[in-house]
């Protein structure tokens, strides 16, 4: 009895010994990384934190006075309406991505591994071209004797189709660029679900469709979280896309922050808007993490 | 069957590694495919839990897979697989991963499931053992061909092929050198080292053929015992004698050299043999395999 009893006492010490020293090496581990981000990232966010709260005063960027102006600017219905945009893009972007990512994804998870390869491949080689690049490619395509007018027009249409500068035009070249943010972490997620249970869901009488929605979904679902995170966070800050395919009607967010720092000097301005901004992305991270599964259980 | 999609096959399968849906509690891992099939959730939950209930895991609902040992997991599969009165259940190894004890458990379990639910299985297994034991009906299978099928006693004591009679159980098979039909429609075979063996005949035949006996089937009879000299009778000379505790695995040698197995119950009779003894083996005319 003696013995088990400390056996018993023992086994919680050194348990939390082994938690001290596991936290240990996760700080060094993460320690270098973390004072990183402090200086490049903690440190800009907080001047731009404080310059947002300041006045714009020229012919300085901007005084020493405190004042809650710019918000009350960001939030005028002009840049609201800004706002609405912005969300709408990024969220029908990424909402598109799912739509033609998850069965590519599937499908790559499930080639033999020299189609997968290829289709990786394929898949990450647009990343190796500049954003402006491919602009002027959708512009190409897209534009008043882009390729599309021209075929609608040899159909028989009416004048040449108007699709560049339109929101139409900003969501589709933002869902090209989002395929490969979309697809590798999907990728990733199926892989790890074994084809037993998709077959064993297939015996019980799930059409290949249901076994898609019952199984691969909600097994993929950490996959599908990070997927939309890392589409939709960059799909409120672009800047490039919206100014070449947008033009002046289709601006966002950072078209606006853009011009207010390098054309109309009003930094307290911009800061104010970076922020909405960056809220509205810490809101929709906060968001994701809530749904994506609780992995502590899903270990075993 | 075969061109029909998996979905519509309506054929049951329990996997060799179960493949129960990890999202999914126990509960709705057995009730999954009833909902496919558009049974109400409170019936499908209610089948469910009478499913669970018949392999024992009535409280065990809400647990997560991950949550459940490999045996329990094992039944886990198994009522999703018969909730739904398949015509056919497929059995892939399904206890090839579990421990010796339990498996044996799952047999008698598993047997008396099917007994009490009448349904069809196809049980594939590499366990002997486990073949003859449950099954109605046996048959071998060998580089994708049937070898051979029937009840597990045929299969046992009248196997076609060698392939057959090596794979289940143990078996002394010799190459006949010489095969004479008697009177009687019965056959003598003689192999390598001269001893000769009768066959019965309902299972004699003739030509290049290979005759043997189980193990367990022949009898050792101390040398120069005056017992009846039957038909089968061979003089021996014990090499090694392997003791099991139940059983004697006997290794001796036949005139000529010749191994043979020997298996026996370790009976009083029998614990004074020693190797270099010689004795005489016994068995009868019924027990010998013959195939050609």
């Amino acid at each position: 009895m003696m013995s088990s009893a400390s056996v018993e006492q023992r086994i919680p010490a050194s348990s939390a010994r082994q938690e001290r020293r596991a936290g240990l090496n996760l700080a060094l581990i993460a320690g270098p990384y973390g004072l990183f981000l402090l200086a490049i990232l903690g440190a800009p966010v907080f001047i731009l934190v404080a310059i947002s709260f300041s006045k714009h005063a020229p012919p300085a960027m901007w005084s020493s006075i405190l004042s809650l102006e710019n918000y009350q600017r960001a939030t005028e219905p002009f840049y609201l309406e800004m706002f609405v945009r912005t969300l709408r893009i990024a969220i029908l972007s990424t909402v598109a991505s799912v739509i033609v990512g998850y069965p590519l994804a599937y499908f790559l998870a499930r080639s033999p591994r020299n189609v997968a390869t290829i289709g990786m491949f394929l898949l990450v080689t647009p990343l190796m071209v500049s954003t402006v690049i491919r602009s002027f490619g959708w512009i190409i395509i897209l534009g008043r004797n882009g390729l599309i007018s021209q075929a609608a027009q040899a159909l028989g249409f009416e004048g040449p189709v108007r699709l560049l500068y339109t929101e139409f035009a900003v969501t589709l070249a933002l869902t090209q660029i989002f395929l490969p943010l979309m697809v590798l972490p999907l990728v990733a997620a199926i892989e790890r679900i074994p084809v037993r249970v998709e077959e064993a869901a297939a015996s019980l009488g799930s059409s290949p469709l249901s076994v898609f929605l019952q199984v691969i979904v909600p097994l993929s679902r950490a996959g599908l979280v990070s997927g939309c995170l890392l589409c939709f966070t960059t799909g409120i800050s672009v800047v490039v896309t919206p100014a070449l395919l947008g033009g002046r009607s289709v601006r966002m967010a950072g078209n606006f922050v853009y011009e207010q720092v390098v054309t109309a000097f009003d930094w307290p301005l911009a800061a104010s808007l970076a922020n909405v901004l960056a809220i509205l992305a810490l809101l929709s991270t906060a968001a994701a993490l809530g749904l994506s599964p609780k992995t502590s259980s899903g270990r075993s | 069957m075969l061109h029909l999609p998996p979905h519509k096959r309506e054929l049951g399968i329990v996997f060799q590694n179960y493949a129960l849906f990890p999202h999914l509690d126990v509960l709705g891992n057995v009730a999954f495919g009833l909902r496919r099939r558009r049974v109400p959730v409170a019936e499908a939950n209610r089948q469910a839990k009478a499913a669970l209930e018949m392999v024992g895991l009535g409280d065990y609902g809400r647990r997560l897979p991950n949550q459940l040992s490999g045996g329990q997991q094992q039944r886990v599969a198994l009522a999703r697989a018969f909730v739904l009165r398949p015509p056919l259940l497929l059995m892939d190894e399904p206890l090839s991963s579990l421990d010796l004890k339990l498996r044996e458990q799952m047999r008698h379990e598993i047997r008396a499931l099917q007994r009490q639910l009448g349904l069809t299985l196809i049980y594939v297994t590499h366990d002997q053992d486990e073949a003859l034991a449950m099954s109605d009906r046996i048959a071998v299978l060998s580089a994708g061909q049937v070898q051979q099928i029937g009840a597990p006693r045929e299969i046992y004591e009248r196997p076609v092929n060698e392939f057959v009679a090596r794979f289940i159980g143990s078996v002394n098979l010799w190459k006949a050198d010489d095969v004479r039909v008697e009177a009687d429609g019965s056959v003598l075979a003689r192999v390598a080292g001269g001893t000769t063996m009768r066959v019965a005949r309902h299972s004699a035949k003739t030509g290049a053929i290979q005759v043997g006996v189980r193990p367990e089937r022949l009898r050792i009879l101390p040398a120069g015992s005056v017992g009846e000299a039957g038909p089968n009778q061979f003089d021996a000379e014990i090499e090694e004698i392997t003791f099991l505790g139940e059983d004697l695995q006997i290794r001796a040698r036949l005139p000529g050299a010749t191994p043979v197995q020997v298996a026996t119950k370790n009976v009083t009779d029998v614990a004074s043999l020693a190797p270099g003894q010689r004795v005489k083996l016994e068995c009868s005319v019924d027990d010998v395999i013959c195939i050609s």
